[in-house]
């Protein structure tokens, strides 16, 4: 299976201080198709966080230890927390009912007891890749028509937020002091640009940008 | 009666009375002494005098009397010697040479001097009285002293015998009060006293000196049963205290235990699912099957670590190395010390420093003075554990100097005593049994603060001399 292929399926990120462990779950994870990235500590992963990725974009999650030396899992959770939305899974030694709470709290979509049972390491991996799968959608519809509404003038923008209010074509050229022909050639800009098939598409693009 | 059948008398008497004395030696058998030493003499010495009275009419009777009133004096102070010795205020011996001869020398005086009668008459039965009297006294303490019923019967035996030579100076004295001048016949009453006093004597010593040697057994058993006692829960409580500090590493080693078995569950499921699908090449499975057998024998480490240290094992003394008791415990300790994030610099390298001991008794001290090091860091921040083995002398020194807030000085002089513990958890046992644990070694825990801060712990054992150790 190449590199390309296990990126589609997900990329796996694993962070333990135990370096048996990380080599046996990879072994886990890769036979199901997954590509994993190890790392030894948390500080380890949130400092190459910047560098270029050579994977093709895809789903994605982390996989972090709570109990580490220099970094303790909550904290590193906390940490990733406020960067991405990249999904996170816990796991910890049996005796964490109170970090378990606190992880969950935090946004943890799952949290998982050592030794871990393959299946039940899978499923969570599957679930998060699919939150991950998600996620990733809907920032690529908003960074679009993020991109979109950019591209409208400023004029238009002003014509296409009073549209979004539900005004009439002659209060907005009253407001902004246009003649009316003028309005109307503006409101067929945006929805040219805004690839808007419709008045209420718009009204929709322009509630999810400043709701 | 005649002559003869008083010797025979005498003779039969005598040999009665020297039964006793060796009857004693068979039965004191284990428990001969100075004092039964003393007494027996005395008994033979009384036996003789009887025998060579019993000899009088036959052979010269000058030499004889006085052989046999030497004798028998001797003889009362050999008796008086064994109970003043047996209650440890004897008479010097010389003196009773002294004494015995200066008897003599009087009696043979009032023997060739003329015209003394009633004075040599006198002079046996009253310095037997005397003698008696003492003899009386002293068995009469030893009864009161001991409440022995053996010395009481020798008190009354003397008592008796006492009394029967107030009767003959009386008789000597007071010739009309009707009392008879009677001299030792062989035959009258005087001799069945004497046999009867030297009888129960006999016996009440016996009595004596069984009473004493039961009541000395009772109490060595007493004592060796309280030692053992004290040396039993002082190992229970060692073993408790370990047990305790084993807890407290527990969960750190819980998480230590889940690492490898996280990592063969890992593998060997990789290794089924991978199998079962047919995605495995044989590399692959091998490589799995590595770290599923690698990790065991990480596991099976890590349980050998715990099972030496808490095993409840009776004292093993031999050569320990300080050194690496004190890796062990680190080892020990090495999941609390990485979660705390506590840097510990214990340079190591050069020759063992040995020292004569119980291995995981000394542990258990290490590993206490750790815990506590350990638990004091957590209150502050920079948290280090700085350690040191020198000698010094004689000695080894292991000291423990932590980052920590350093000791109150109240701590410093209660620290160690049993149920003094400034922790919410915890017994309080954990310092007094590491410093009976090496007062047991010879050695000494010296608690301090830290010019720089931090409390400072110095271990100090005596030095196993380098050839010792290699012999």
């Amino acid at each position: 299976m190449d590199q390309a292929e296990r990126c589609r399926r997900g990329r796996i990120v694993l962070i333990d201080d135990d370096a048996e462990i990380l080599a046996a779950v990879t072994s886990l994870l890769e036979l199901e198709g997954y590509l994993c990235e190890t790392y030894a500590s948390a500080l380890d992963y949130l400092g190459q966080l910047g560098a270029p990725r050579r994977c093709p974009p895809g789903p994605c999650c982390v996989l972090l230890d709570v109990m580490m030396p220099d970094l303790d899992g909550l904290e590193a959770q906390r940490r990733l927390a406020g960067l991405d939305d990249t999904p996170l899974l816990l796991m910890s030694g049996a005796s964490g009912v109170q970090e378990a709470v606190t992880a969950f709290r935090a946004g943890a979509l799952d949290f998982l007891i050592k030794p871990i049972e393959a299946e039940t390491l899978l499923e969570a991996v599957e679930k998060a890749l699919a939150v991950s799968r998600a996620r990733q959608a809907t920032r690529a519809r908003t960074q679009d028509q993020s991109r979109r509404l950019a591209a409208l003038t400023p004029r238009e923008h002003d014509v296409a937020v009073r549209v979004a209010r539900g005004k009439l074509n002659r209060v907005i050229g009253e407001e902004l002091g246009l003649a009316l022909r003028t309005v109307k050639l503006y409101r067929q800009r945006c929805l040219e640009k805004l690839e808007a098939s419709s008045t209420a598409d718009l009204i929709r693009i322009l509630q999810e940008e400043d709701p | 009666m005649t002559g003869q059948e008083s010797n025979l008398n005498y003779l039969s008497l005598g040999l009665i009375d020297l039964l006793l004395p060796l009857l004693i030696w068979v039965v004191l058998a284990r428990l001969r002494s100075p004092v039964v030493a003393l007494w027996c003499l005395g008994s033979v010495l009384g036996a003789g005098s009887l025998l060579l009275a019993g000899r009088g009419g036959v052979l010269p009777g000058r030499i004889f009397d006085s052989a046999s009133n030497l004798m028998d004096f001797m003889s009362m102070l050999c008796i008086i010697q064994a109970l003043r010795l047996d209650q440890k205020v004897p008479w010097r011996f010389r003196w009773l040479a002294v004494a015995s001869l200066g008897y003599l020398l009087l009696y043979e005086f009032t023997r060739q001097a003329q015209g003394y009668l009633t004075l040599r008459m006198a002079l046996v039965p009253f310095v037997a009285l005397i003698l008696l009297l003492q003899a009386v006294g002293w068995a009469w303490l030893i009864a009161r002293r001991q409440r022995s019923a053996g010395a009481l019967a020798i008190a009354g035996a003397h008592l008796l015998l006492a009394g029967s030579m107030v009767y003959i100076l009386a008789g000597l004295f007071l010739p009309r009060s009707g009392a008879l001048a009677c001299t030792r016949d062989g035959s009258g009453l005087m001799d069945m006293v004497g046999l009867l006093a030297a009888f129960a004597s006999d016996v009440g010593f016996i009595g004596i000196a069984l009473d004493r040697s039961v009541r000395g057994w009772q109490e060595a058993a007493a004592t060796q049963a309280r030692l053992e006692e004290r040396q039993l829960l002082g190992n229970q409580l060692a073993h408790l205290d370990r047990q305790r500090g084993f807890g407290l590493v527990a969960a750190s080693l819980a998480h230590e235990l889940n690492q490898p078995l996280t990592a063969i569950l890992a593998s060997a499921q990789a290794a089924r699912r991978g199998t079962a699908a047919k995605r495995l090449d044989p590399a692959q499975s091998l490589d799995l099957l590595d770290k599923v057998i690698l990790n065991s024998r990480r596991i099976s480490r890590i349980t050998e670590r715990i099972r030496s240290f808490i095993r409840p094992s009776e004292p093993h003394p031999g050569p320990v190395d300080l050194g690496t008791i004190t890796r062990e415990m680190l080892d020990l300790l090495e999941p609390d010390l990485q979660r705390h994030g506590i840097q510990v610099a214990f340079p190591t390298g050069g020759e063992p420093v040995l020292v004569q001991g119980d291995a995981i008794q000394l542990s258990q001290v290490v590993l206490n003075v750790l815990r506590n090091a350990i638990e004091a860091v957590q209150l502050v921040e920079g948290r280090s554990i700085q350690i040191q083995l020198s000698r010094s002398g004689g000695v080894a020194v292991l000291g423990i100097h932590d980052s920590g807030p350093g000791l109150d000085p109240e701590v410093v002089l209660r620290a160690g005593t049993p149920y003094f513990t400034t922790k919410d958890q915890g017994l309080g046992l954990g310092l007094s049994i590491s410093i009976a644990i090496l007062r047991h070694h010879q050695g000494s825990l010296i608690l301090r603060n830290a010019e720089e801060g931090g409390a400072w712990v110095d271990i100090r054992l005596p030095l196993l001399a380098a050839g010792a150790a290699l012999a």
